[in-house]
């Protein structure tokens, strides 16, 4: 940084925080190193291309932080955008147990009371958490943290629409009890076209003849199930069962999910389940039967011709950000995380590289994108999982030495 | 540029305090040592810039345009100055509970009977001497603002403001008390829940959990690593034979580039793909070259596929072991026992060892803030009054570029007002050491606590122009935050202490290191380091931000509620600067 610093008081303050410790000389070739850190900048910008509740004059500004942060951290509670919002407006999904009930109170459905509820939450692991001797921390890895502030313009007179904390870069496991959800969570399942077979033929199921042989042909032919996972909600009964939010398009662009309730919303809010929405379906991308596979999978009622495709989110307690197959300096963090609290709408730069991404749209309260992001060689997930463990889970990623959480 | 109205330093005890190189004290030096500092307070402190500005130059946008920068006020003033308007003499300190500077020894090591310990140094062992620097403490804790703060956090709105100050929601069962008792009760009905599935000991389900994960998991998830890194070797040669067969097809059509031959077919003289008879050679061989690679990849691929099955079946293995049903009775499936063991520990303490008994953990640590709250809350109903705080305002204006999303930039200055409103920082300490680090060189060791609670936050970044002339725009525009308590805890004494260090190349390090067990702890030993990181866990201090309400204007439609983050812990961090 090359403040200028004219404010006594801001001397003073610096002369009080001046190492207490010895100061030694460096040498020429270290002070030829030294060129005048600038860690940090403002960037300011400006957007009125929006459309509907985006609308209007924003105005942006970053504070970017040239820093490199490793960290194992933990917080018992992460609660945000405590307030009162309704079931079923702008997207809020109701509360359920574990296996999908709603839970009423007095008759109605109510929501998580949070936007965002994570428990024991954590960045970064530890390895060999069984064996107090030898356990080891696995950092969490961020880069250049930013703060970025937005407002909104209206009649002259300019308020705060809403701040964000984000990353430039992030790489490491990140665990926790999520509980409620508001914003994105993307992520991918796979599989093998058996996983289907044997849970809806051999006598089980509910796939028709027609379709056993398709997928029998399809296990044969080794094909791979894909589909990609979104926030869903999984009250079972309800009139948003299994859906997302949004449109669900076939590739003739015709409407898949016609009767879903959040057909008009960017994203739900205070959500605890995940899985492949009502309307979408698994594709198989290089297979010979390509072009059969989504119409023998479309997802319905959180099922896939009968397999389960939607799971509570505590079921699944560490996702991994970033891509694990690269490591940190080479580029295999996740780009384009953040969290957010908006006051009204508020259209964020997407920083995830994606190609064609411009704007998250974002409403009132609190925001938690945990996105798709391009690691410069395809476009990568948050969260990586496979047909045959996704209902069921797994074992969360260790935060303590001598247990996986708590500490 | 500042005018300091009133400054009375009240009380000036002993002068120890030096901004020297920390040593550790010999035994001569050491018997000397009996906590002598300097003890001080502010009365009647005013501070205000009356208009004078300060410019800071040198931050730049990312495009490297200079960023003009103006703190065009600052003001210091006692609680209900009306955003620095109204003149109002602020406490910092009292001559009963003054800031001190002072140098002491550590705890560390003696007797917690002995007369000398104190639990707050009891992690920096006694040979050491260190330098703190701390706010004033309060006993009450109606006054301690740690303790207030949380009980404003559950009472949710801003104790004394109109709305909130009626004494029939304080008491043994006002508002605060009612819902941090609900909270108790919710985490206690999850206890009961977790015990309820179990008819045998938690020690035993612990016990015949690690049989089954020995016994189960741990080959299922060997056998899983193996078939993956067998896939990933496979599909590496996957990629290996694919170029290697389309670099021998381009080898082929570069001698025979007439030929009629797709890269994936077989190539031959039959389908368009004949060489010369006569110096045909190389194409000959060239396109043998070709044929017999691609096959080597398509065989390859098979490789793959089978290699690919067996790591599904692998992991289909391990996701049946993991969630087997029946793997412990009623309990259900091995994860399902792991994420009850786990969370019946998160409620009652990590080295729980009984259902039965619940001495620690998050349950306990409720208990003892409901303590604190319910103090506070039948003080205050009693009618105990808390004093008053610090109003601190500053404002700032930044003339930027503004970039348009064609990519033109225009210029546009932004303007933050920031007033805090009843601001306290009681129980702030900092404490500085020095101890030999790794190649056994003194290096500077700190342990930070920070307490800072602000009764009301306001922002607001309307144009003063506009808005200081329309009160109620002002208003409607200004982000209020409610309550703001940070509790920040860094640094555990000489187990985890904090070091603030400088890179050659002119950045900063800050680092609260790894842990360091002391030199009676076994490091061979795995009971003796397990049991050194439970005392860290349950006794290292969490850090802790609230605040009860964020709001846009005064209308409740505009509320965004309380924002909680409980109980959070660095194990480790490190913080290194870079240049942009």
């Amino acid at each position: 940084m090359k403040n200028v610093l004219r404010h006594p008081l801001t001397i003073a303050m610096t002369a009080l925080s001046l190492p207490v410790c010895s100061l030694e000389a460096i040498s020429d070739r270290e002070m030829a190193d030294v060129s005048g850190q600038a860690f940090i900048t403002i960037d300011a910008s400006s957007y009125s291309d929006g459309t509907g509740e985006w609308a209007g004059q924003y105005e942006f500004t970053k504070v970017n932080l040239g820093l490199d942060i490793e960290t194992l951290m933990t917080i018992d509670t992460l609660k945000v955008g405590e307030f009162e919002r309704t079931v079923g407006e702008d997207g809020t999904v109701p509360m359920t147990d574990a296996q999908g009930n709603p839970v009423t109170q007095n008759g109605n459905l109510v929501a998580h009371d949070a936007d965002l509820i994570i428990e024991n939450f954590g960045l970064g692991r530890v390895t060999n958490y069984k064996d107090a001797v030898n356990a080891s921390i696995e950092e969490f890895k961020i880069r250049d943290p930013y703060i970025e502030l937005a407002y909104k313009v209206e009649n002259g007179v300019r308020k705060v629409a809403g701040v964000r904390i984000g990353f430039s870069e992030a790489q490491g496991w990140l665990s926790g009890d999520l509980i409620s959800l508001t914003g994105n969570l993307n992520g991918r399942i796979e599989g093998p076209a058996s996983v289907v077979y044997d849970q809806n033929c051999n006598g089980q199921g509910t796939a028709s003849w027609l379709q056993c042989i398709e997928l029998g042909l399809a296990d044969a032919l080794g094909t791979q199930l894909v589909s990609t996972i979104d926030l869903v909600d999984g009250a079972v009964g309800t009139a948003g069962y299994s859906y997302g939010a949004g449109r669900e398009l076939n590739e003739d662009g015709e409407l898949q999910n016609p009767d879903s309730p959040y057909l008009d919303v960017p994203y739900l809010k205070r959500a605890s389940w995940a899985g492949v929405p009502g309307g979408r379906s698994f594709t198989a991308p290089g297979s010979a039967l390509e072009f059969i596979i989504p119409a023998l999978t479309g997802s319905e009622d959180c099922t896939v011709t009968g397999t389960p495709a939607c799971f509570p989110l505590t079921n699944f307690q560490s996702v991994y950000v970033g891509d694990e197959s690269v490591d940190f300096e080479n580029g295999g963090g996740a780009t384009g995380a953040f969290v957010s609290l908006q006051t009204t709408s508020v259209p964020w730069e997407d920083f995830s590289g994606i190609e064609g991404s411009d704007r998250v749209l974002t409403q009132r309260g609190a925001f938690l994108n945990i996105a798709k992001f391009d690691s410069g060689s395809g476009v990568k997930y948050p969260l990586n999982l496979d047909l045959f463990s996704a209902t069921n889970g797994t074992p969360r990623q260790a935060t303590c030495v001598g247990s996986l959480k708590g500490c | 540029m500042k005018i300091l109205r009133s400054m009375l330093i009240t009380s000036m005890v002993v002068s120890a305090a030096a901004f020297a190189d920390l040593q550790a004290l010999d035994d001569s030096q050491m018997s000397a040592a009996t906590g002598e500092g300097l003890g001080f307070a502010l009365e009647d402190f005013v501070l205000d810039t009356e208009g004078a500005e300060l410019s800071v130059t040198g931050i730049q946008s990312s495009a490297g345009e200079e960023i003009d920068i103006k703190w065009t006020s600052l003001y210091v003033m006692g609680e209900g100055s009306e955003e620095g308007s109204i003149r109002t003499p602020g406490q910092i300190g009292s001559y009963l509970h003054p800031y001190v500077i002072r140098s002491l020894r550590g705890s560390g090591g003696l007797d917690p009977n002995d007369p000398l310990y104190n639990e707050k140094y009891g992690q920096i062992n006694n040979e050491l001497a260190l330098l703190e620097l701390a706010a004033d403490e309060y006993q009450s804790d109606v006054q301690n603002s740690a303790t207030f703060a949380t009980f404003s956090y559950y009472q949710g709105c801003v104790w004394g403001q109109p709305g909130c100050d009626d004494l029939a929601t304080v008491g043994s069962n006002g508002v605060a008390v009612q819902a941090i008792t609900n909270e108790i009760d919710a985490l206690n009905s999850s206890r009961a829940q977790i015990v309820d599935t179990y008819s045998l000991a938690l020690s035993a389900l612990e016990n015949q959990m690690n049989s089954y994960y020995l016994s189960e998991i741990v080959p299922k998830e060997a056998t899983v690593a193996q078939e993956q890194t067998e896939y990933d070797a496979e599909v590496v040669e996957l990629g290996q034979r694919l170029t290697t067969a389309f670099d021998a097809y381009e080898a082929f059509m570069a001698i025979r580039p007439q030929a009629d031959c797709e890269f994936g077919d077989n190539c031959t003289g039959l389908n368009g793909s004949a060489c010369p008879a006569i110096g045909g050679g190389a194409c000959r061989n060239a396109r043998t070259a070709y044929n017999d690679s691609y096959d080597s990849y398509e065989e390859q691929q098979s490789v793959r596929q089978d290699a690919y099955n067996d790591l599904i079946e692998a992991r289909k293995d391990l996701a049946a072991a993991n969630n087997d049903s029946e793997s412990f009775g009623p309990a259900g499936s091995y994860i399902e026992a792991v994420n009850n063991v786990e969370e019946f520990k998160v409620l009652c303490g990590l080295d729980s060892s009984d259902f039965g008994s619940c001495d620690g953990g998050l349950i306990t640590r409720k208990g003892e803030t409901k303590d604190g709250i319910e103090s506070v809350s039948i003080a205050l109903a009693s009618g105990v009054e808390r004093r008053d705080g610090l109003d601190v305002g500053a404002s700032f204006e930044f003339a930027v570029n503004s970039v348009n999303p064609d990519g033109s930039t225009s210029p546009r200055t932004d303007y933050i007002d920031i007033n805090m409103k009843g601001l306290f920082i009681d129980g702030t300490a900092f404490r500085l050491w020095s101890a030999p680090d790794e190649q056994g060189d003194d290096e500077l060791n700190a342990e930070i606590r920070l307490n800072l609670f602000i009764k009301e936050l306001d922002i607001s970044v309307c144009d003063p122009s506009v808005c200081d002339n329309d009160p109620v725009a002002k208003e409607a525009s200004t982000l209020n935050l409610d309550n703001m308590f940070v509790s920040l805890n860094l640094g555990y004494g000489e187990i985890q202490p904090m070091r603030l260090s400088a890179t050659s190349d002119g950045n900063f390090e800050f680092e609260l290191t790894k842990l360091r067990p002391g030199d009676d702890v076994d490091t061979t030993s795995q009971e003796d380091m397990q049991a050194f990181y439970d005392d860290y866990y349950e006794n290292s201090p969490k850090s802790f931000i609230s605040i009860s309400d964020v709001r846009m204007g005064s209308s409740p439609d505009a509320s965004l509620g309380r924002i909680t983050v409980d109980g959070l812990r660095a194990q480790y961090l490190k913080v290194t600067s870079r240049d942009l």
